[in-house]
């Protein structure tokens, strides 16, 4: 196997205008891992993912995905890694047999090979039944289940995931964790954004918080805990968020 | 063919076919109707091309093949820009994520620059096929016109892109736009002012090169004139086309699109007031109308794609009006002349009509859904949005005015009050059926992309049937002024065609809120959906 790690970022800038969106980010995350990406609003996580797929040139530094340099490497890089693509990537018009079908084709499935997997999945994401229904008239948490059923469909050996439990009802949630737990069992990296705390500590190895662009802390997240502390007082306390003391008069 | 180009495609025809399934009956037949009638009449062109050629001396040939090159690469590179339109193109942003060599995305873009030349395309078929049979042009002729084809299509890759990302930066997207209007207007006006002498000899110096150019090089050689200079040139511009179309291909690979800056609180500068402006229907009208119309204000001022149309209104039709109504060979007393102020405003009215007749809603996409949600009746957001539009128009139209009088254009009293009676009363009637449009084929408009039109073929069928439908009101006029040879009875029968504009707008206006609410999920439907891994504009 190789001993590279899934991914190496040094020092890595983004700079629009005078603001650094994010600012000499380095990190490692090992292969086989389940990696935390935290972080506020607007604090560069989104920044962050689009520099690792390069669909975004860093201002500086380097980005290495499973040994490979992005963007010297893109094509392969993006050959084995699973994107949990944004909502807005997903083809409206399309019925959520069909967008498998096109995404296991993108990645250069044989047409009969695609349709089988891309059947296979939505049954899985409890998703069939549903053939003549576009991915436009789906429901959020449906659209969020077939995005994540297209990360899966040429086995990646990384998965990039921005959001990916938003919307999702809670038997969706269980079964995407469910199969990302699995997918890291064999040995595949799982790299994730999410505002949902609690379930980044019950599944994550290890987390980065992110704030204004700047790596606050990373490591494994027993190691970041101090007593009792849960993740989302850790990541309160190190943001540097305040409880709102004030309301308003007329609310 | 290779895999992921194909999945593209399937994927393509895939969205095409699901969308024309679910689509509005009425609205697919009246695009295939406008599909025939507008193709057909290229098709119609090509086949006089064809008989033209066929019969054509070698003197004949070697003028107009070069000629016609000529125009076919003007309509191919400069048509889409005049319609606002980009025609066919990759999306980029979604398929840049899967594992596809960017020379394969380049393959597929160029494919697509088909879509903003098909009406040459025919032409040049028809050209081909006459130069073929022409007895006098060697068989392998017109093959030269190949390369020119590859010319325009690699060429019209690296023009798109440039404008895209011209269009993107404040500003300097409205004064490129200008800077285009005016490339676009100079050999117009050339022609029609007459080109001054010493420019007449600094070209007279330069004709040996016109047969090196693109349409030169390749008119020649399609003419049965072959010259080793005149191939090199020909496989040298194409070779630079591709150049210039992958340069700038690669480039728009790059989405580094700027975060979204704060906006600076307004201190009594131009925003403060762009602020008090906007407030302005607060001091006429009342809530919820009011604030209906700020909203459509401030989301159409703010629009980059609404603002450059704006432009493009204000300055397009002075330069495509203005030579052949004064210049050279027009005549002041001429139809044009005497009417150029009318026909200047209602060239822009037509500019205006996606963004603020035949597809109201566009803008709003799936925001659109706040107007059943809230307590507002969906008449008053309809009104609000006319209201605006109106607006819109005879500002245009007061725009127009001003630069007449700057330009010192002889404008009269008389002719400044036909052109807002004239404009008003077809505003009223595209509002009509605008309405009924916007109701019945909803599609969601990026504000943010300022060179791309909603539907081109709905422009240009537009131009072809609806627009010269709805001017039948003013037609009459015009013609009970000729009849009677009397302004009196020009200006009875248009206040007559606005009475019944005004009932056709109260009137369908009813009919629309009933659809409406009818429609009211498809509508949302449409407005929230994306399009597939190639768009139209």
């Amino acid at each position: 196997m190789d001993a590279s790690p899934a991914m190496a970022v040094t020092d890595l800038r983004k700079v629009y205008g005078d603001r650094a969106a994010v600012d000499g980010l380095t990190l490692t995350v090992p292969r086989g891992c389940f990696f935390g990406f935290l972080g506020p609003n607007g604090a560069g996580k989104t920044t962050t993912i689009k520099m690792l797929i390069g669909l975004s040139t860093p201002t500086s530094g380097a980005v290495e995905i499973l040994g490979l340099a992005m963007p010297a490497q893109a094509v392969e890089i993006r050959r084995r890694i699973g994107l949990v693509p944004d909502e807005s990537l997903l083809f409206d018009h399309l019925t959520g047999a069909e967008f498998l079908e096109f995404v296991g084709r993108m990645y250069e499935l044989p047409a009969a090979q695609a349709r089988q997997r891309g059947r296979e999945l939505l049954a899985l994401f409890q998703l069939d039944g549903k053939d003549r229904k576009l991915i436009g008239e789906y429901s959020k948490g449906m659209r969020k289940r077939v995005a994540m059923a297209a990360s899966l469909i040429h086995r990646p050996q990384l998965f990039l995931m921005d959001e990916p439990f938003e919307g999702v009802d809670a038997v969706g949630a269980r079964l995407m964790k469910d199969l990302l737990l699995d997918q890291v069992r064999n040995g595949a990296t799982v790299f994730l954004t999410s505002h949902v705390l609690d379930v980044v500590e019950r599944l994550c190895d290890r987390v980065a918080i992110i704030h204004e662009g700047k790596l606050v802390v990373e490591g494994p997240i027993d190691e970041l805990r101090t007593g009792a502390e849960s993740l989302e007082e850790i990541f309160v306390r190190l943001v540097g968020a305040e409880r709102v003391t004030e309301t308003l008069d007329w609310l | 063919m290779n895999r992921q180009l194909l999945a593209i495609l399937w994927a393509q025809w895939r969205t095409l076919r699901n969308y024309y399934l679910r689509a509005h009956m009425g609205g697919v037949a009246f695009s295939v109707l406008m599909g025939v009638l507008w193709y057909g009449m290229w098709t119609a062109g090509a086949f006089g091309a064809s008989i033209l050629l066929v019969t054509g001396e070698q003197r004949f040939l070697s003028r107009a093949v070069p000629f016609g090159l000529l125009m076919a690469f003007l309509y191919w590179q400069l048509f889409p820009l005049l319609m606002g339109s980009a025609g066919a193109f990759l999306d980029i942003r979604r398929l840049l994520v899967y594992p596809v060599p960017h020379g394969q995305l380049f393959s597929v873009e160029v494919l697509l620059r088909f879509s903003t030349g098909v009406e040459m395309m025919l032409i040049l078929t028809g050209a081909a096929v006459g130069l073929w049979r022409n007895p006098i042009v060697p068989a392998w002729a017109p093959l030269a016109l190949i390369p020119f084809i590859l010319f325009n299509l690699f060429l019209s890759v690296g023009v798109k892109q440039i404008l895209t990302r011209m269009f993107e930066r404040k500003v300097f997207r409205e004064l490129s736009m200008l800077l285009f209007v005016a490339a676009v207007a100079l050999p117009q006006v050339l022609a029609s002012t007459g080109v001054p002498e010493p420019l007449q000899r600094a070209f007279g110096s330069f004709v040996g090169v016109y047969a090196l150019l693109p349409w030169g090089a390749a008119g020649n050689l399609a003419a049965g004139a072959p010259s080793a200079l005149g191939i090199t040139a020909l496989l040298g511009w194409t070779a630079f086309a591709w150049r210039f179309g992958r340069r700038h291909f690669e480039r728009s690979l790059r989405l580094d699109d700027a975060p979204p800056r704060p906006v600076p609180p307004s201190s009594g500068t131009a925003s403060g007031r762009a602020g008090r402006l906007y407030c302005l229907p607060s001091l006429l009208f009342r809530d919820p109308l009011a604030a209906l119309m700020e909203r459509e204000v401030r989301t159409l001022f703010r629009s980059p794609r609404f603002r450059l149309i704006l432009l493009l209104g204000c300055t397009l039709g002075q330069l495509v009006w203005l030579p052949q109504s004064f210049g050279k060979y027009g005549s002041p007393s001429g139809v044009i002349a005497t009417n150029y102020l009318t026909l200047s405003s209602l060239y822009a009215l037509l500019l205006l009509g996606d963004n603020l007749f035949w597809n109201s809603f566009g803008f709003d996409r799936s925001a659109a859904q706040l107007y059943f949600v809230t307590p507002v009746r969906l008449a008053t957001v309809l009104v609000a949005k006319n209201a605006v539009a109106v607006f819109f128009v005879l500002l245009e139209t007061t725009v127009i005015t001003l630069l007449c009088l700057v330009l010192r254009l002889p404008i009269t009293g008389e002719g400044t009050v036909e052109a807002y009676l004239v404009t008003m009363t077809y505003t009223l009637f595209m509002l009509s059926v605008g309405n009924l449009a916007s109701v019945y084929q909803p599609r969601p408009i990026s504000p943010a992309h300022a060179w791309r039109s909603s539907s081109p073929g709905k422009v240009q069928a537009s131009l072809l049937l609806l627009y010269p439908a709805l001017s039948l009101p003013l037609l009459l006029a015009y013609g009970a002024r000729y009849a009677f040879d009397s302004q009196l009875a020009f200006y009875a029968v248009l206040l007559v065609d606005m009475g019944i504009g005004a009932v056709v707008y109260w009137v369908a206006l009813d009919s629309i809120l009933e659809a409406a609410e009818g429609r009211k999920e498809a509508m949302l439907a449409a407005l929230s959906h994306s399009e597939g891994p190639m768009s139209a504009g």
